[in-house]
């Protein structure tokens, strides 16, 4: 029976874990004070809720209790999952899942010019695709018979608008507050105002179940993101993503666009059900359940679509974890209901978290895959001290969450992202010394942020997002982007200098050089020979002999004369 | 031929018209040119004033549009679509004359047996 019961637990930790993570994400460092010493008492209070466990095993108080402890363990792993996904293969495939074909006669069709997002700094093009604007989502293909939408955006969160600052001249945009702005063009002013009226139209004309943003759903989605892998994706949108979150969590618990701290303490109430006893956290648990029944209204919207939406591919199955359906509200969640097999139903309709909830566990630290896997296999020899272990763990996973959460604002604000770096990195760091110091680990992070440690040293920058966030960052500063540039020239220069050295060691060091070897030689570097003879004929220029003389016809010869096919 | 700088340039022209011909992706004109203001004018083997910095044709591919078109080897290559490529450097001619969206090209030249042409008419 416990062993059921713990596997049980272990079954349905991950979404439990999302759910208390969820929980003690919004809390910012509320939970911070909760310091080692208090771990025998909670050890302690693992122990008798061990035998609980039996007795409330159906109402979630295992959940409750006991796995919102475990979910350390299953942390780390759960943000593999959640990096698939918001990686987006689940959700946003299946967003664009549709065949141009499939789609039929939208609303509006037509070409239009769509911009590219800036993939290098100074690149930004524009290019045409097929746009069909269906109901109140536009979705684009890059030609008629496309399986799959290019990308895919709801509207009715958009602003339509023209768009002034680009060059092209009936250039319009769909804004989003918080998100992004795409851009559109047309070729011809009367094409511009039809698309401008239509989505314009889509943009406002929602119905009204449509007026609440629905958390699970995707604003937008496009292929870029696919093109990356999903960690760097997430690096690369963690600003926008967290921008997302919150803008979502209020579209839901309120209308105020950031967290304050109200409401940080609806949160936080849920998230010290870990640390209370088993009684009181399943009245809480049902306080909650209550309190937060629109939230759970909108999980299960999120299930429900994940059934229907979710590809059965092996990420689909890693999050959901089909199995066989029990028959759980007439199998509809049956895949969630499967691994939460035995709780309430809100419980398990609150289990299933909207994705955007664990878009922030996704920025919080950097994990192999590995490193899961690992963290994973240890679970189940450790069941009787989970709580004493995990306890340490969860709380100083606290730790960088905060400090993340607190930093993150201020990156978007700052000019120079190194601090912003430094933070990801010494997260990393720190995630990776989490094993070997448990509880130093809080220690640890403390100075790192006292010290505002650079890890460059040790650490090396782990994606090629973050270069490139960090890239343009940093052209915003006027006097980094000039050191910048010199460094560039420099290098540019040294690689030019090279090459040229490697063209004259050709020369001199050929030992049967003949003069129409040479002759071709100064054709084929004709440039080089003229910047040789230019530099000879200055430097030498006091004591000049025969060699400026022989320079002086040959630099009057600044041109080449091409020939141009055509 | 000669030109004083600053000056309208007079000269006896000839109206060429290719249309281009389509190879794979490529719209060929089949000739190539030489010259422009970033050239030496000195190497030019065409020009008859070593100092004369304008386009000329210095190849003209057999069986070409532009051999169809009547243009020759040596020409001196005045306008393009009526473009003027008498100050223009060697790539901006080049553009001018292989604009993808264009199918044909007109061509404004001059060369000496016209110029020539036209004295002993005139004698």
């Amino acid at each position: 029976m416990i062993q059921d019961d713990l596997d049980m637990g272990r079954d349905c930790r991950w979404d439990t874990g999302q759910h208390s993570r969820r929980k003690s994400k919004s809390t910012s460092s509320s939970r911070y004070h909760i310091s080692p010493p208090l771990l025998p008492a909670n050890h302690s209070a693992g122990d008798t809720q061990r035998v609980e466990t039996d007795r409330y095993a159906n109402t979630g108080i295992e959940k409750q209790g006991g796995t919102s402890m475990k979910k350390s363990f299953h942390y780390a792993s759960l943000r593999t999952r959640t990096k698939r996904r918001t990686k987006g293969s689940v959700p946003n495939i299946s967003r664009r899942r549709v065949s141009c074909k499939d789609l039929g006669h939208g609303d509006c069709e037509g070409w239009l010019w769509k911009k590219k997002d800036a993939k290098g700094y100074f690149k930004q093009k524009w290019k045409k695709y097929w746009f069909v604007l269906k109901d109140s989502s536009l979705y684009w293909y890059t030609n008629q018979n496309d399986e799959k939408a290019e990308g895919f955006i709801s509207l009715p969160q958009f602003r339509i608008d023209r768009a002034v600052e680009c060059r092209k001249k009936f250039a319009f945009k769909a804004c989003h507050p918080k998100i992004k702005s795409f851009f559109f063009a047309t070729d011809h002013l009367d094409e511009m105002n039809r698309w401008m009226n239509r989505l314009g139209l889509a943009a406002i004309g929602y119905t009204p179940d449509d007026e609440m943003p629905r958390p699970d759903e995707d604003y937008w989605s496009e292929s870029d993101q696919d093109d990356n892998d999903g960690y760097m994706t997430l690096k690369q949108d963690s600003s926008s993503s967290l921008c997302d979150t919150y803008h979502r969590i209020h579209s839901v618990n309120s209308s105020s666009p950031f967290p304050d701290p109200k409401h940080g303490r609806h949160f936080s109430s849920d998230s010290t059900y870990s640390h209370l006893s088993a009684e009181d956290s399943q009245q809480n648990a049902f306080g909650s359940a209550s309190s937060s029944s629109c939230r759970s209204m909108y999980c299960e919207r999120r299930s429900w679509q994940d059934l229907m939406e979710t590809p059965l591919t092996s990420s689909g199955m890693h999050f959901l974890h089909t199995g066989p359906t029990e028959g759980h509200e007439a199998g509809l969640c049956g895949q969630a209901g499967d691994q939460q097999l035995g709780m309430a139903p809100d419980k398990w309709r609150q289990a299933t978290l909207p994705v955007q909830y664990r878009h922030k566990s996704d920025s919080e630290g950097h994990f192999s895959p590995l490193e899961n896997e690992e963290q994973g296999l240890r679970v189940p020899h450790h069941t009787h001290k989970q709580r004493s272990q995990s306890l340490p763990r969860n709380h100083s996973r606290r730790g960088p969450k905060s400090f993340l959460h607190t930093a993150r604002p201020f990156e978007e604000k700052s000019e120079d992202d190194e601090v912003a770096f430094d933070v990801c990195i010494s997260s990393k760091e720190e995630s990776q010394h989490k094993r070997r110091s448990i509880d130093g680990l809080q220690e640890l992070y403390q100075t790192l942020e006292q010290a505002s440690l650079s890890a460059f040293g040790e650490q090396r920058p782990f994606s090629k997002q973050e270069f490139r966030r960090s890239f343009v960052k940093r052209c915003n500063n006027p006097v980094i982007n000039e050191k910048l540039h010199h460094i560039r020239i420099l290098r540019s220069t040294l690689k030019a200098k090279e090459g040229d050295l490697t063209a004259v060691n050709q020369v001199l060091e050929d030992s049967e050089l003949t003069s129409k070897k040479f002759r071709e030689w100064k054709q084929g570097h004709h440039e080089l020979f003229l910047d040789i003879c230019e530099f000879i004929s200055s430097t030498k220029e006091p004591q000049n002999g025969e060699i400026s003389a022989l320079a002086t016809p040959l630099i009057a010869h600044t041109h080449s004369f091409f020939e141009t096919h055509v | 031929m000669s030109f004083i700088p600053g000056q309208p340039v007079t000269a006896v022209v000839q109206r060429i018209e290719i249309c281009k011909l389509r190879q794979c992706d490529n719209l060929i004109l089949g000739f190539s040119i030489g010259g422009g203001i970033d050239q030496d004018p000195g190497q030019n083997p065409f020009s008859e004033d070593k100092t004369d910095k304008g386009i000329y044709v210095t190849r003209v591919s057999k069986g070409g549009p532009a051999e169809a078109a009547g243009l020759m080897i040596g020409d001196k290559i005045m306008q393009v679509n009526g473009w003027d490529m008498t100050m223009v450097t060697h790539d901006q001619a080049r553009k001018r004359l292989t604009k993808k969206n264009e199918d044909v090209v007109r061509l404004l030249v001059t060369r000496k047996s016209l110029e020539d042409a036209v004295r002993n008419a005139m004698v």
